[in-house]
Formats: structure tokens, C-alpha cells, sequence
């Protein structure tokens, strides 16, 4: 990963961009079910452990490239990203499909209003965390040379 | 976007570049999966932008020159 992101470095111009947008598994998704304007919890999911490692693993070399001067961090957010569905049993069976989450929610209604509203429409709520580095030519280079050395 | 030279690094079947192309000068998309390569070139053909280039190839070793893009995206990648 770190050899990517010194490619990356290379093939990018001085004072160059790098924006980098991924799932921020900090952060629990969320089922929730749609209502008149707003949503109601449902039940809340979890990124599996193999993926939280990858995605630590991502933040280590980012900070590494930044601490070696090869970038500099000039902006950060998170936003919301909502995925629907036109049933619970569909928020199943993308949690049971997906590579990143546990495969079930853990749930925060009782059986009894999951039941009733099993064919209510869905969304699994989860945060997308973005970052807008920019390239340090000069003291980048001198770093990589310093390395092959 | 307006006026850059951007890489979608990891682009998949191109729905971000294909998004990006129509602001930027170039857009360069690279995947190391090659039926997503296949993928966002047909949709890229569909799109008709000619500014819009798509090819198979690893993030370890990108097959371009020293600084060739003024963006790079990771969307998903890292």
C-alpha cells in the first residue's frame, strides 16, 4: 500500500491532488426504516475484522507518506452514503452478500415490529470518510532518494 | 476536475471516471480486474467521450510518467 501511494506520489504534478474515499468502519452502519420524512433505527452493523484491519492498515500508510513528506493532509470529512431496499428481507441478503460487514444486524427493535414491518421500504446508512491530500514535490523526492539509498 | 488531467486508481467498471470525464481534459482509469476494464470501456464507448481511457494494470507500478495527472482518485481503493 505504501508502494502504491509513492507511485501515486510520482505520477502526480507538484502541489498535485490526491483525494482518497473509502467506508469509515470507525463508524457502526446503520438499518433504518423509511418514515413519512424521516427514518427509524432498526438495527445496527458492524465492518467484519478482516476489513477493519485493512482499513487500519490503509490510515497507517497515509500517515506514513504524510509523516515522510511525501504529502500533505489539506482537507478531511465524512458523509453519509444510504443504499435502499424494498424490504427487510433484501437488507438481509445484502448484509449476508457483502465483503465488508458482519453478516447480520444486530437488531434494536423486537421480533415482533421487525415482523411487522418486514415489507416496509429500507436503507443501510454508513459513513464514507474523504481526504484531500496534496503532493510535496520537492521534499518528497528527496525522501525517496534518501530510501534508495 | 475542470481543466485536470485525472487518474481513477482502481476505477473498476468506470462509473466515477466516466462521471469525471466531461469536466476534465483527460481521465485515465486503472484496475487490475480485467472484465472491469472491459466493462468501463464499453461503457465508456456508450458515454462517447474521447478524452476517456481505461487499461488493466496494478497500483504498484502504474504505467504512466513522472507527473502525468494533476488528481489522483482512490474511491474505494485503499
Amino acid at each position: 500500500m505504501v508502494d502504491a501511494l509513492r507511485e501515486v506520489h510520482r505520477v502526480l504534478v507538484p502541489c498535485g491532488i490526491l483525494i482518497d474515499a473509502r467506508p469509515d468502519s470507525r463508524v457502526h452502519a446503520y438499518v433504518e426504516r423509511r418514515r413519512g420524512r424521516g427514518f427509524q433505527r432498526f438495527g445496527v452493523v458492524r465492518t467484519n475484522s478482516t476489513e477493519l484491519k485493512n482499513d487500519r492498515a490503509s490510515d497507517r500508510a497515509i500517515a506514513r507518506l504524510v509523516a515522510e513528506g511525501f504529502f500533505t493532509r489539506r482537507r478531511r470529512g465524512r458523509f453519509w452514503h444510504r443504499v435502499g431496499f424494498d424490504s427487510l428481507a433484501e437488507v438481509r441478503r445484502y448484509l449476508w452478500e457483502h465483503l465488508r460487514f458482519v453478516r447480520r444486524a444486530e437488531w434494536v427493535v423486537d421480533a415482533a415490529t421487525r415482523r411487522r414491518h418486514a415489507n416496509d421500504q429500507f436503507v443501510v446508512r454508513r459513513a464514507v470518510r474523504h481526504e484531500i491530500l496534496e503532493a510535496n514535490q520537492e521534499l518528497g523526492l528527496r525522501r525517496l532518494s534518501k530510501l534508495r539509498r | 476536475m475542470r481543466g485536470k488531467r485525472v487518474l481513477d486508481l482502481g476505477c473498476g467498471d468506470g462509473r466515477f471516471a466516466i462521471g469525471v470525464a466531461p469536466f476534465a481534459t483527460a481521465v485515465e482509469g486503472l484496475d487490475p480486474d480485467p472484465d472491469a476494464i472491459a466493462a468501463a470501456k464499453q461503457a465508456a464507448r456508450k458515454a462517447g467521450r474521447r478524452n476517456l481511457h481505461f487499461a488493466v494494470g496494478a497500483a504498484q507500478r502504474l504505467p504512466y510518467p513522472d507527473g502525468a495527472f494533476d488528481v489522483v482518485i482512490l474511491s474505494w481503493t485503499l
